[in-house]
């Protein structure tokens, strides 16, 4: 009997303290257990973003990435790179549009993405432009004559898009997007950030110096440089490899207007091209031989 | 007895999303060099971005059918008739994607047509003009998604009466709005970024947001426009409107659906 009582007790006692042994695991100093980044990986998700799970979330990390995932949202990042993503599983929103949008104000908006910026630790200091981009949708109908009847545009979601500058150089390929459901959660979100290097930031000050001190893009046939601006670029926010740069990025405008799509280059300080940065690191398939007109 | 495992399989297989997600087949076409043609300028990510879209749906495991590059790419690839052309022709594969030179007005009204505008060693005339010489998904054509990342092919005001005669069975096709002040920019991330929100490696898929066509366009698409009045832009065809609008808010690549009967068409457009 004694040794059931003394049993209990410390059943009891294993109960009360094993979620703050398991918060202790979170927090331990040098700790690169699995489940030491579990654990911080389901704080940052429920504690530091307040995201709301469905019972029986995973956590789960594979290649770059770790996540934490229920029937109704979605929430990763990648271990090589501060960017993180936000979806909605949920039927009719996240992507769907059936259960209606958010009807905040833009200020509700912007002040729902600085909230998760700050909460995501995204130094204020480098916030730059903001936009909420409303998105419109219209349908039309073709009758059997072959008439088109259009609807009248109407008004869908907004995405709040926001860009990213350190010490004034932009960051071309860095931001942050998001849109809310019809009840202010996250729907949609993408925060791309990565940290980027002291000596980039430091030779894109330099390249800035270059612009302003007179360098010269190089020529384009048939087209002239509409513009010149030193920055930084790097990968996009899905994949596997992070590339970065820093880059002069040069827009030329096609002489004849009448030609869309504007060329953009990167450079650097040599005038010479910067490298893409890459998504994945795989060998490309074989070239196909030159194509031959069916005779 | 020894047929209740085969009738569990048939029901998880036909409820399953996963297990009937379709795996479609892809085309790209590139043109950096317009040189050759006097037109231009030359557009130096068109063709290795095309390069870079075409390797991530192999990493993915889409199966390529053909993918061209600069003189490599013509004219007839998109005009009714000789767009079945599997060595090349954009009615050949489930997935199209484009990378080029458009033609502009400054600005579009509703009866302006839109341009595809390449630099073909072949299948001249190099320019095609979309409302009246493509039709996409008809007579056998297998076209479900047509990503034409060019500058203006889908101008907003004139796409009721350039775009409904394409949608001929194709999906969703997707595009962009401008003008020569308001352009898309040749970009070196928009494709593979747009990829990459659509097509998701099975070992990334737990972790990585899959979109619909429409909502990765309308957040892929915005990136390296120009503000002021450029516009990402997406339209799906549907038998009824409500077909149309489910299409274009949430068909993705690897649904595997049915071509539409094109009675409706319904488009969302965003802008810088």
């Amino acid at each position: 009997m004694k040794n059931a009582r003394w049993a209990l007790a410390l059943l009891a006692a294993a109960t009360v303290l094993a979620p703050s042994l398991g918060a202790q695991v979170a927090t331990k100093p040098g700790d690169y257990s699995d489940q030491a980044e579990m654990s911080e990986f389901h704080e940052l998700a429920t504690r530091v973003l307040g995201a709301r799970f469905d019972p029986g979330a995973k956590t789960a990390a594979d290649a770059n990435m770790i996540g934490m995932r229920s029937a109704g949202l979605l929430f990763s990042r990648r271990l090589d790179s501060r960017t993180f993503f936000i979806q909605s599983l949920k039927e009719g929103e996240g992507e769907g549009k059936t259960a209606g949008y958010f009807q905040g104000t833009d200020e509700a908006l912007s002040s729902r993405a600085h909230e998760l910026l700050d909460r995501l630790k995204i130094p204020r200091g480098e916030w730059a432009k903001e936009a909420a981009l409303q998105e419109n949708t219209q349908t039309g109908r073709r009758e059997a004559s072959g008439k088109v009847t259009l609807g009248p545009a109407t008004k869908g979601r907004r995405t709040l898009t926001l860009d990213r500058q350190i010490e004034g150089l932009p960051v071309f390929s860095s931001h942050l997007k998001l849109v809310l459901d019809r009840t202010g959660e996250v729907g949609f979100m993408e925060l791309h950030w990565p940290e980027i290097p002291p000596q980039v930031v430091t030779e894109a000050h330099r390249l800035a110096y270059k612009v302003k001190s007179g360098w010269r893009a190089p020529e384009l046939a048939r087209a002239k440089v509409e513009s010149a601006e030193a920055g930084i670029i790097h990968s996009v926010a899905p994949g596997l490899v992070m590339d970065i740069y820093p880059a002069i990025r040069v827009i030329y405008a096609p002489t004849d207007e009448n030609v869309g799509q504007k060329p953009m280059q990167y450079f650097d300080r040599s005038g010479r091209a910067v490298p893409s940065p890459r998504q994945i690191d795989v060998p490309c398939p074989e070239k196909q031989d030159q194509r031959k007109e069916k005779t | 007895m020894k047929y209740r495992w085969l009738v569990g399989f048939a029901v998880f297989f036909a409820l399953c999303p996963r297990a009937r997600a379709a795996t479609p087949s892809f085309s790209t076409a590139g043109v950096t060099s317009y040189s050759p043609c006097g037109v231009g300028p030359d557009l130096p990510f068109s063709a290795p971005m095309a390069g870079s879209v075409a390797n991530w749906f192999s990493f993915v495991g889409f199966p390529n059918v053909s993918r061209w590059t600069n003189g490599n790419v013509w004219g007839s690839d998109f005009r009714d008739g000789t767009d079945l052309d599997p060595g090349g022709g954009s009615d050949a594969p489930n997935i199209y994607f484009y990378n080029g030179h458009g033609i502009c007005q400054n600005p579009p009204v509703a009866t302006s047509p839109d341009f595809i505008t390449v630099c073909g060693n072949f299948g001249k005339p190099d320019t095609t003009t979309i409302g009246t010489s493509t039709r996409w998904g008809n007579a056998g054509g297998k076209l479900q998604f047509a990503i034409i990342d060019a500058s203006c092919p889908m101008d907003l005001v004139s796409l009721g009466n350039q775009w409904f005669p394409v949608l001929q069975g194709i999906h969703v096709a997707v595009g962009h709005s401008g003008s020569a002040k308001a352009d898309t920019l040749n970009s070196n991330r928009r494709g593979t970024d747009f990829a990459a929100k659509v097509a998701v490696p099975a070992f990334l898929s737990w972790f990585l947001p899959t979109m619909s066509v429409g909502d990765a366009w309308m957040a892929a698409g915005i990136e390296d426009i120009q503000s002021g009045g450029c516009c990402a832009v997406a339209i799906a065809a549907g038998a009824t409107e409500a077909d149309a609008v489910n299409r274009r808010d949430n068909e993705k690549v690897t649904d595997g659906r049915s071509n539409p009967t094109p009675n409706w068409a319904a488009w969302k457009w965003v802008c810088r």
